[in-house]
């Protein structure tokens, strides 16, 4: 890549102004002065890097015709051709990137700059005799530091390596600072070690606290047993006052009660005196009290007394109303044989017509039977159903007879049920023999012989219902005469008649009965009350012997009532003066009571004052006073132990907090921990500052011993340059300063070189350096503006020399109003192009 | 006479103490953490319990008298106060970190607690029905700094049935500890003592058989470097005078150290993988929580990403609060990348370039260590006056002029590795 053009849109004077055609090599640039040579140079600066901002010294080319600067570069290679375009604006102006041939190259411009600084470019690769001493003079550290990076074979520069070392250990220790890390855990350590120093003054405290809380307990023991003794002292004084002044008020009242008692008992006596009490008749209370709890039943007893001779007359009455033979009577015996003729005279009453009816049927069948048999006997014709004929028949006796053997069994009639079987046996015979018999001519008709059976049975049956009838007449005959032998045949045969005869004799049996039982009743009752009469009068006799004679029934309780009466009013007597008598018990006793209290009240009073030293009547008062004095001094003695026992609780609260808190433990570790970092940051000072003092050794050896490959060029540079009269050059590696060694091995310091030779050492040093850059900076061309213009025929001769020597390997534009300088540049390399300001050839 | 006498040996609770070394910023963590002291001595009290011993001996250092932790002395007395209701007694010597001139709470022990003199050596009889089975005998330390042979105050009274001696002393001169009552097994030998329980080393250890030289180790440890198992010895003196040890694990948390070789691992990914799969590791062998420091190393192809600004950082906080919230936890206290790039170092020194000079200059400080102490020393000389409790580097001079030596070269040569 190479630059082929420059062009100033609008850049300080120029307007349209552009050098183009480029050489790969040398191109030197003729013009004269103002010609815009060194615009150019800068130009080419700020178009790669930017337009210098407000705060820059440097010229900033802005164009005098108004307008912002515009500018641009044009680059190309073999892939094609571009425009690096930068107009003012903000960020030192935006830069934009125009193809003008091959492909778009958008990260152009960043290859270009690529590991060159805008400041090493501006010293190294774009610089008039103003920049030139910048190489020593100026921002050493970038610039000659790539330069002896370059020479040392290494990709960091040593002097930054030794900065960054240099800055990890100042950020690691720095005496007298306070940022490190080193020092800021140094203060952090002050910090805790102050903060542990608090805490054992705390834990030496701690002890005397102890002491101090021991002493607090002894004096709390004392102080309570002194505060318990107060507080028995004022109680007594308290139930003392209470006690005295208790006594004196009850004095005052029990002197009025104590009369008012005494009144009381006199009162009494009077009533006692006027009760009168009837002894003789207590003498008797209890027969009498007895006599008169029987007087109710004795009332009750007149009473049922009559109403048992009222219902015995009632009943007796109702008796005499049935009109039955009075040798007739009810009994079981009676009854039970009613009953048992009743049952036997039914049953025979419907057996016998039962029978009836039975014989008046088997006559009818017989008749039937005979009257058919008549008409159908000996037709010639008939034989043939002649024989249907007896079967059937023969079956109807069959039937018949087994319907009358069941009813003989089922009335219980042997004979009955022998002859129905009689019959099933005669109508079986008769009816094998017609179905067995072959009929024959002339033959008797089987009918008739049924008929004949038939006949036979209704005899039978005849016979059996004239029995039934024989045995019914004689069972009635028995009946009566049962009723006539106990006079019960007046009133019908019909066992239902005779039974309700037998009820109302019975009816009237009971109701003679029960006027018996009131009569006996009514008797009893008057024995009775006769009886509690005579004890009434006998016992009244006893305190009234006026009461001599036994009154009739009715009479006896008007004496009883009289009696009763005398019995209450005794009794009554003998209340009150029980009453009276207790009463006077109760209040002699009262009387008793008070005048014993008012003895103890006295006792008391005399007791306290006694023990105060008082006299009775002065007592309260002193006692009083005493007892609040007492008080004054509980509450004092209360309010100092109270005192001492929150200040031992608290203490003892204080010494358990600061005791068990670890507060101190923590802080210990983390006093550890602030040491570990702080040791181990320490540790790693050490590592990094020995790191720099051995990048110092290393150094000041290899300065001494193996100076840089750019060096040894650059003052072979100078030399040729100077013609030999310097032979070589150092360059420290801590850019303390450039020494030149002359010819004669005399050493010097720039500042000791002519200002044509310093410069000439300048151009040399950057000639060498450029030469050693290899790819950093390979596509940026080296501006040259007029820096050989002090520089003697001789000299200059040696530099164009030096110059075509980089022209060789690096794009070399060289500025210069001298034709000499052109020519001589020109000469020196071949294919060196040579241009005038003025001419512009941009493409596209 | 019993035909038996059984007690515990511990030493070195250190109720209360910190954690070396740590910080936790989990605060479950930072609690379990501040309690691991306390539940490590209760366990110890709860095996006396439970095994019912006839006393118990502690062998110095039951807490940092200096911390003046009121916790500590307060929940030493609760501990106390359970083994009273058991009538166990306990014998307890004081050592270094609770001399008898240390700071105390001034609280009230119960009576079954016998702390030995720090005059002379005491000598207190264990009797039990009425019969003396054992006498104890210790000393205590009148002040942390003790530098006298204690162990020879020591001799056996004629008469014991059983001779016990405790005290908390550097026997052997082990130089990972301070040289405290300094003493060798000689001087123990000959005190006629049946079995020493020792203090002050908190690894468990068996100096010696006849006769018993036992160091119980700490019920907890208590740094980093403190891995292994922690608890107590319950000892079984059999009237023959034959001994019997058995250990009881009573550390609720674990240390662990790894460093995990990451060569083989590609990228971040891989490196993820192969951590989670060694706290599994930790887990299941432990079976308790852990509190681990892991190491990258090894020249692995991951070490280009580890290098850059806050990978490392984040993958430690990944894995922290991925193990942190599993149970038992695994808190990755420290995530070290000690990895280096796979360079050919011999091609480097070879070269003639600035990287082989660099390689040259760093082989030429590992091979004068005087003059690399000079150096680490002039570097960490201000950050020892700057940091409170002074810095004494974490890591050697040979690993420190290594480990810069690859910084320098990450730096330099970083564009290449990366």
């Amino acid at each position: 890549m190479k630059l082929k053009a420059i062009d100033a849109i609008r850049f300080g004077g120029l307007k349209g102004a552009c050098v183009s055609d480029l050489g790969d090599g040398l191109t030197v640039v003729l013009g004269p002065n103002e010609s815009g040579k060194s615009s150019l140079t800068a130009l080419a600066r700020y178009v790669l890097y930017g337009y210098p901002d407000g705060r820059s010294k440097e010229r900033g080319y802005v164009p005098a015709t108004g307008g912002g600067r515009a500018a641009r570069l044009v680059f190309a290679d073999a892939a094609g051709e571009w425009a690096v375009e930068r107009v003012d604006g903000k960020n030192r102006g935006p830069v934009s990137i125009a193809t003008l041939a091959g492909s778009a190259r958008p990260e152009l411009l960043s290859e270009l700059v690529s590991g060159v600084s805008e400041q090493t470019y501006k010293v190294v690769f774009g610089f008039g005799l103003d920049e030139l001493a910048l190489i020593e003079h100026g921002d050493k550290d970038d610039v000659l530091a790539r330069l002896h990076a370059a020479g040392a074979g290494l990709a960091v520069n040593p002097m930054d390596a030794r900065k960054r070392l240099d800055d990890e250990a100042k950020a690691l220790y720095l005496k007298g600072a306070s940022k490190p890390q080193v020092n800021a855990l140094a203060a952090q350590i002050r910090d805790v070690k102050l903060r542990i120093a608090e805490l054992e003054n705390v834990a030496s405290d701690y002890a005397a606290d102890q002491v101090c809380l021991a002493e607090l307990a002894e004096q709390l023991e004392p102080l309570r047993e002194h505060r318990d003794a107060l507080r028995a002292q004022a109680h007594v004084f308290e139930q003392d006052t209470a006690r005295l002044e208790g006594a004196s008020e009850e004095l005052v009242v029990l002197a009025g009660d104590s009369r008012d008692s005494r009144l009381a008992v006199e009162r009494i006596e009077k009533a006692l005196a006027m009760v009168d009490v009837d002894e003789r008749v207590l003498a008797v209370d209890a027969e009498l009290s007895a006599v008169l709890d029987e007087a109710s039943g004795f009332r009750q007893r007149l009473e049922s007394l009559r109403e048992a001779d009222v219902a015995a007359s009632e009943v007796e009455r109702r008796a005499a109303t049935f009109a039955l033979p009075d040798g007739a009577v009810d009994s079981i015996e009676n009854r039970t044989a009613v009953e048992t003729w009743r049952d036997r005279l039914t049953g025979l009453r419907g057996g016998a017509e039962r029978e009836e009816y039975t014989a008046r049927q088997a006559e009818a069948r017989a008749a039937g039977t005979e009257q058919i048999a008549a008409e159908t006997t000996a037709p010639a014709s008939g034989r043939a159903n002649s024989r249907v004929l007896a079967v059937v028949l023969a079956t109807i006796i069959v039937a018949a007879g087994l319907v009358f053997a069941a009813t003989g069994v089922l009335l219980r009639q042997p004979i009955a049920t022998v002859l129905g079987g009689a019959v099933v046996a005669a109508g079986a015979i008769a009816l094998v023999v017609a179905i067995t018999r072959k009929p024959v001519a002339a033959e008797p008709s089987p009918l008739s012989a049924a008929a004949a059976t038939l006949r036979a049975d209704a005899v039978a049956q005849r016979t059996l219902a004239t029995h039934s009838s024989g045995e019914l007449d004689r069972a009635f005959g028995e009946w009566r005469a049962w009723l006539t032998e106990r006079e019960l045949d007046a009133h019908g045969e019909e066992p239902a008649a005779v039974r309700a005869v037998l009820e109302e004799l019975a009816e009237r049996q009971r109701l003679l009965g029960e006027a018996t039982r009131h009569r006996d009743q009514a008797a009893r009752e008057r024995d009775a009350a006769e009886a509690w009469v005579i004890r009434l009068v006998d016992t009244v006799r006893r305190y009234d012997e006026t009461a001599a004679q036994i009154p009739v029934l009715s009479e006896a309780l008007v004496l009883a009532a009289r009696a009763k009466h005398d019995l209450e009013a005794a009794r009554s007597s003998r209340t009150d003066r029980q009453q009276l008598t207790r009463e006077l018990e109760t209040a002699r006793t009262e009387h008793q009571r008070l005048a014993q209290r008012e003895t103890a009240a006295k006792q008391i009073i005399a007791d306290v004052a006694g023990r105060f030293g008082a006299e009775a009547a002065s007592a309260v008062p002193a006692l009083r006073a005493a007892f609040d004095r007492a008080r004054e001094d509980l509450a004092e003695v209360d309010e100092r132990f109270e005192s001492v026992k929150i200040e031992h609780a608290e203490l003892r609260g204080k010494l358990n907090e600061e005791g068990l808190g670890d507060a101190m433990a923590r802080k210990r570790q983390e006093l550890e921990g602030l040491r570990a970092q702080a040791h181990e940051a320490a540790d790693r000072y050490l590592v990094a500052a020995l790191s720099v003092r051995i990048l110092d050794r290393a150094r000041e050896r290899f300065e001494r011993e193996r100076q840089p490959e750019v060096v040894r060029t650059a003052g072979r540079v100078f030399s040729a340059m100077t013609n030999g009269r310097y032979t070589s050059l150092s360059v420290p590696l801590d850019n303390s300063g450039i020494s030149v060694v002359r010819a004669d091995g005399e050493v010097c310091s720039t500042g000791e070189l002519s200002r044509g030779t310093a410069e000439q050492l300048y151009l040399a040093l950057r000639i060498g350096l450029i030469g050693s850059l290899g790819a950093t900076g390979a596509s940026l061309p080296v501006l040259m503006d007029d820096v050989v213009v002090n520089f003697d025929p001789e000299r200059r001769a040696g530099a164009v020399t030096a110059v075509a020597e980089l022209a060789a390997i690096r794009q070399v534009l060289f500025f210069t109003c001298h034709p000499e300088t052109a020519e001589a540049l020109v000469g020196s390399v071949p294919g060196a192009k040579l241009l005038s300001l003025g001419r512009c050839e941009l493409r596209g | 006479m019993r035909d038996r006498v059984t007690f515990i040996h511990t030493a070195d609770v250190h109720l209360d103490a910190p954690f070396e070394g740590i910080g936790a910023a989990s605060e479950k963590v930072g609690r379990a953490l501040a309690e691991a002291t306390y539940e490590a001595f209760s366990r110890v009290v709860d095996t006396a319990l439970a095994r019912a011993v006839d006393f118990v001996v502690i062998a110095g250092d039951a807490y940092n008298a200096r911390d003046k932790s009121l916790r500590a002395q307060l929940r030493f007395r609760d501990q106390m106060a359970r083994l009273a209701e058991a009538d166990i007694e306990v014998f307890v010597a004081q050592g270094n970190h609770d001399p008898a001139s240390g700071w105390s709470a001034g609280l009230v022990l119960p009576s079954n607690v016998h702390f030995f003199s720090a005059e002379h050596v005491e000598r207190f009889e264990v009797v039990r029905d009425g019969e003396s089975v054992a006498a104890v005998y210790g000393r205590s330390f009148a002040r942390a700094a003790e530098s006298s042979n204690l162990a020879l105050g020591y001799r056996r009274a004629p008469g014991d049935a059983i001779a016990i001696g405790v005290l908390h002393a550097n026997v052997g001169g082990n130089r990972d500890y301070d040289a405290y009552a300094p003493a060798n097994l000689d001087d123990l030998r000959t005190s006629g003592m049946d079995y020493w329980a020792l203090g002050h080393i908190h690894k468990q250890a068996i100096l010696s058989q006849n006769p018993w030289v036992v160091y119980s180790g700490s019920p907890q440890g208590l740094n980093p470097k403190e891995t292994g198992p922690h608890g107590c010895f319950v000892v079984e003196i059999a009237a023959g005078g034959s001994v019997t040890l058995t250990h009881v694990e009573t550390a609720p948390i674990a240390w662990a150290q790894v460093a995990l070789d990451a060569s083989s691992c590609d990228g971040i990914d891989d490196l993820m993988s192969a951590l989670e799969t060694e706290c599994e590791r930790l887990r299941a062998d432990e079976q308790r929580h852990v509190v681990v420091r892991v190491a990258l190393v090894g020249r692995s192809p991951a070490h280009g990403d580890l290098v850059r600004a806050g990978v490392i950082e984040a993958l430690f906080e990944e894995l922290r609060s991925q193990q942190a919230s599993r149970g038992p936890w695994v808190w990755i206290d420290r995530l070290s990348d000690r990895t280096a790039a796979p360079l050919d170092l011999d091609a480097l020194r070879s070269g003639a370039d600035f990287a082989s000079e660099v390689m040259r200059i760093a082989d030429e400080l590992a091979a004068d260590s005087a003059a690399t102490a000079v150096l680490c020393d002039e570097i960490a000389s201000p950050v020892a006056t700057s940091l409170p409790g002074g810095y004494v580097p974490g890591v050697g001079a040979a690993d420190a002029v290594e480990r810069a030596r690859n910084a320098v070269l990450d730096e330099l040569l970083g564009g290449d590795l990366r």
